[in-house]
């Protein structure tokens, strides 16, 4: 069975088109919560990411593919996934707070987040949604095999056409040509319309064929239809289809949840006990460097692409290229100069500065940059 | 880098060594300096590459800290500081402001730029720096080099000139004193020029970070040079 994702956010549209930045950032209550999933930083808000964008220049990585082809990845979507550096940031500075999302939301829908009588509630829910999926989905490939069967008897009747202009009357015919592949999409059909088509095919009195076989319409009526005209079959077993209300168990389709808001209440139950608070996120050796260039105002990205530690940015990523390539260390820690060189070299043949740099002591970062000099 | 053959004496040519070699030979460290002897071989290699592959003038060998604007109190290794023949460095934002003078003065293209002096650390490729010792190397030295200090160093068949260096190459031996072995009038009065009296410094050297070229010597005997700054500076559009 196919697994259907529903969202059940129904978001306002957006009032007007100003995007210049007088929209509120109070629109984002602060601090804004990260989400901990498996050792990664997550928002899932679009206004939280555009908050850290336009006034914290925290710009982050967006992961979000389609779930039925993940592979189709040169745009990414929500939600959102933060270095652990960037996340520390925002925690020092008070901008956001790190929330254990396995432990809260165990908590929101466990120990007393939701009552037992929520629950079966929200359960039946999502049992009625995945119903109503089914059913969408069955009235879809009814459709389609309608319009294939259509096509089909198009098809046919030209051939006859043909055929009794040409050589005389003969209503048998060769087989059929299969309906055409694209009609049917969804492969549960297949068997089936292989086995109304020869219907089609032959003539009336070979009933025997329709029968024996699974059909996917279950009503009665539906069956004799079929059996007595091709004409009449589909449109009738589609718009029974359409008033049907019990859907049988096997077709109701898995659902899941694509938020907890619903669900879970908006403002967490008093009762409940707080979570506990996480420590800072661990962050690597470069994070002095990190905190430096943010603080000079760089939009910094992961440097993977370039085999460095971060990109820095003078400004957004959508506007501007960036300037250097980052790598932190410590003050005192050994480094090959074959890797400066190689920094400089790569930085210099993609128009960018190789930037090194560390705490020199407590609270005084300083940095060094490279570049070939062309001699 | 492999060591010259022990010889008694220095100064008479010995044409069984190189011309590198000899000129090692011939270019001892002054007695108070307290730098170890590969670390001046290594400068020395460094300077010969810098006069006769690139064509360097007024080279000079410093082994203490700079007069002025240096906060450290000793070398950690001796760092050449010479002339280009051409320009070495301009910073960008510098890079603009020349084109739009240019522009303003209804010319075309570059205009004459003087050379400015530049300090040169050498290094071998293979040594394990760490950022403490940039950091010293830069807290040891000043903006700019300075005229007068440091070591001049003996080329071989080369006038001793009071500062200058006649380029042989130019066959200029006329190389006075005081004056600039390169004509070119500064277009800018900020510009600063080999020999630095009368004009200002140029806003752009005291202005941006300090800087030096990162010398670095390979097995092959190559050298390669790279312009560290230190701070944060931004790339030049090549």
């Amino acid at each position: 069975m196919p697994n259907v994702l529903f969202s059940t956010i129904r978001r306002p549209p957006p009032k007007s088109d100003d995007m210049s930045g007088s929209k509120p950032s109070s629109a984002v209550s602060a601090p804004v919560p990260i989400y901990l999933v498996a050792h990664r930083y997550m928002l899932y808000d679009i206004d939280t990411v555009l908050a850290l964008r336009r006034d914290h220049h925290i710009i982050g990585t967006l992961i979000g593919t389609l779930p039925q082809s993940p592979q189709q990845n040169v745009f990414c979507g929500l939600p959102l996934e933060l270095m652990p550096e960037e996340a520390r940031l925002l925690v020092e500075e008070g901008v956001a707070y790190v929330v254990d999302d396995v432990q809260a939301h165990k908590q929101g829908f466990l120990d007393r987040g939701l009552s037992g009588e929520e629950r079966k509630m929200y359960v039946n829910a999502l049992q009625r949604q995945g119903a109503d999926a089914g059913r969408v989905t069955r009235i879809r490939a009814a459709e389609r095999k309608e319009r294939g069967l259509a096509q089909q008897r198009q098809k046919q009747a030209r051939k006859d056409l043909n055929k009794s202009t040409i050589e005389g009357a003969d209503t048998q015919t060769e087989d059929g040509d299969e309906i055409p592949s694209n009609t049917l999409a969804d492969p549960t059909c297949t068997t089936e319309t292989g086995s109304v088509s020869t219907e089609t095919d032959k003539t009336v009195n070979e009933e025997d064929d329709a029968q024996g076989h699974d059909s996917l319409f279950t009503s009665r009526e539906d069956s004799i239809s079929a059996r007595e005209g091709s004409r009449s079959a589909t449109p009738v077993s589609v718009r029974s289809l359409r008033h049907k209300l019990t859907v049988p168990d096997d077709e109701i389709q898995p659902i899941t949840p694509t938020t907890s808001y619903p669900p879970l209440p908006q403002h967490p139950n008093k009762d409940a006990p707080p979570l506990p608070t996480l420590p800072l996120p661990t962050v690597p050796t470069s994070y002095p460097l990190f905190k430096f260039l943010h603080s000079r105002g760089y939009f910094l990205a992961p440097g993977l692409r370039f085999g460095c530690q971060y990109m820095a940015y003078p400004g957004d990523p959508l506007r501007y290229h960036s300037h250097f390539l980052c790598n932190g260390l410590d003050w005192d820690q050994d480094f090959d100069l074959m890797e400066l060189v190689g920094g400089g070299r790569l930085g210099t043949g993609v128009k960018k500065g190789f930037l090194i740099g560390g705490e020199e002591q407590e609270g005084k970062p300083r940095a060094f940059c490279v570049e070939w000099s062309g001699m | 880098m492999s060591t010259p053959r022990n010889s008694s004496s220095s100064t008479p040519e010995d044409p069984t060594l190189s011309g590198l070699h000899q000129f090692i030979q011939d270019n001892r460290p002054p007695r108070d300096a307290t730098h170890e002897a590969h670390a001046h071989k290594l400068a020395l290699q460094v300077a010969h590459n810098l006069r006769f592959q690139h064509g360097w003038t007024e080279i000079r060998l410093h082994y203490h800290p700079s007069r002025q604007q240096a906060t450290a109190h000793s070398l950690p290794r001796p760092v050449i500081s010479g002339l280009p023949p051409q320009r070495l460095y301009m910073h960008p934002d510098e890079q603009i402001e020349v084109l739009q003078r240019q522009r303003e003065q209804g010319k075309a293209g570059w205009p004459e730029v003087a050379p400015e002096r530049e300090w040169v650390v050498p290094s071998q490729l293979q040594e394990s720096w760490t950022l403490r010792r940039f950091g010293d190397v830069f807290d040891a030295l000043s903006a700019v080099p300075a005229e007068k200090e440091g070591g001049r160093l003996h080329f071989a068949n080369a006038i001793q000139l009071d500062g200058d260096e006649g380029l042989e190459m130019m066959g200029n031996r006329s190389g006075s004193g005081a004056g600039s072995p390169f004509n070119s009038t500064p277009e800018r009065e900020g510009t600063v020029t080999s020999n630095g009296n009368g004009h200002a410094p140029n806003k752009w050297r005291t202005g941006q970070p300090k800087r030096v070229l990162l010398a670095t010597l390979d097995d092959d005997s190559t050298v390669v040079y790279y312009i560290v700054h230190d701070g944060i500076v931004k790339p030049r559009q090549n």
